[in-house]
């Protein structure tokens, strides 16, 4: 069976009731916020206070590592020195002179029939080689040495012949400019 | 004062008012309070790590120095720097240069210096102009004494003149010589230290190698200084 209730209590009484209860509700909620902010507040307070230990630990233990490599500052600069002059030596001893190369190239393919009367080697690397022969087939086989990439080991380029001539006495004379 | 009517106020909103005053001091609460400590403690806290690391490099880098013989390294240097001076050194290059010149069997007709405007190269040069009269044979000696003289130095002009009768040549070689300043920062705390690498290491005992022999003479020779009479 079921319970009939009947409230009889004036609506002001229940309006003021239904405030009080929800007044209540929202108290507790601003408590409860309060509560959490105030622990959160205090517990970032606690872990700063740990943290500027730390910190302070930190900081002398980069004092002192820095201190110790001050100690050591005149080693390091040398290493320093050390470091960039052997840097820079290997760089420029990694490119060999070209004028030298293209030299000793010439030198070892030149047969021996042949004689060099001048030869310039420029700053860029152009060769000039004013040469003498009787021997024509020496002279042919050295143009031709000069121009095979497998002889020339891919340090010339091109063998122009600036000048050819036969002079009376049957010598063969040639300028040549490799590139 | 009279605050009756601000009770009054007070019970009339104050599900509006207490709440509204909650969330006021929530609000300072956080803006004031919570938000600036939690964002020192995340600065501080990457400035711990940024100390902790510093400091174990900076331990590991002392410690790297420590472990280097310091006269080993200071030889090193010394050598080093004869090989690649920070200056033209030109009393040293005048005597380095005679020597291997004579050395190859040639003569030293005349010595000339061209310091030219630098260009932007990474290891400045000027360059030398010889002179020289010797037998062609020994050409690719004189060359190679030349470039692996101990002092850096490159060939970059040849001119070969022989006189077919007597088989002497006369000889023009241009000469680079190379020099390098110091860095423009050394021994700084948060540099890293360099390493030698192996090849660095090997290129190093090859150059100790040949440093007796050619250094020695590769240094100006010490005769008396002065004069009594200067016009004599």
């Amino acid at each position: 069976m079921e319970k009939i209730t009947i409230n009889l209590l004036p609506p002001e009484v229940n309006l003021a009731q239904k405030q009080g209860q929800k007044f209540y509700k929202i108290r507790v909620l601003s408590i409860a916020v309060m509560v959490i902010l105030t622990f959160l507040s205090s517990t970032v307070f606690a872990l700063r206070i740990l943290q500027s230990q730390n910190l302070t630990l930190a900081r002398e233990k980069f004092e002192q590592a820095q201190g110790k490599v001050s100690e050591l500052k005149d080693q390091e600069a040398k290493l320093q020195v050390l470091k960039s002059r052997v840097t820079n030596i290997r760089q420029i001893k990694s490119n060999p002179s070209k004028q030298s190369q293209l030299f000793n190239l010439i030198s070892a393919i030149i047969p021996p029939s042949i004689i060099v009367n001048s030869f310039g080697a420029d700053r860029a690397g152009n060769v000039n080689l004013s040469a003498i022969t009787a021997d024509y087939l020496s002279l042919d086989l050295f143009l031709r040495d000069l121009v095979d990439p497998q002889i020339n080991e891919g340090k010339i380029g091109a063998v122009d012949i600036e000048n050819l001539s036969r002079g009376r006495d049957g010598v063969y004379r040639t300028n040549l400019k490799i590139k | 004062m009279n605050i009756l009517p601000l009770i009054n106020f007070y019970q009339k909103y104050k599900l509006i008012v207490f709440p509204l005053l909650v969330a006021f001091s929530s609000v300072i609460l956080i803006v004031f309070v919570i938000f600036p400590q939690i964002k020192n403690y995340l600065l501080d806290n990457k400035t711990i790590l940024n100390l902790s690391q510093g400091s174990y490099l900076l331990e590991v880098k002392a410690q790297d120095l420590s472990g280097f013989d310091q006269d080993e390294l200071s030889k090193k240097v010394s050598l080093s720097l004869l090989s690649l001076p920070v200056d033209k050194e030109l009393p040293q290059i005048i005597g380095a240069l005679q020597n291997i010149v004579l050395k190859n069997g040639f003569t030293l007709v005349s010595f000339q210096v061209a310091i030219l405007p630098q260009t932007a190269q990474a290891v400045p040069d000027f360059t030398t102009k010889l002179e020289l009269s010797g037998p062609s044979a020994l050409m690719p000696q004189l060359l190679s004494g030349i470039e692996d003289s101990v002092r850096v130095m490159k060939v970059s002009g040849i001119e070969i003149t022989t006189a077919r009768a007597s088989g002497v040549s006369q000889v023009s070689l241009s000469v680079d010589i190379f020099y390098a300043p110091l860095p423009s920062s050394l021994g700084d705390l948060d540099a890293p230290l360099p390493k030698l690498t192996e090849k660095d290491e090997e290129f190093l005992t090859n150059l100790e190698v040949n440093f007796p022999s050619q250094a020695v003479a590769a240094q100006p020779s010490f005769v008396s200084k002065g004069k009594v009479n200067p016009f004599e």
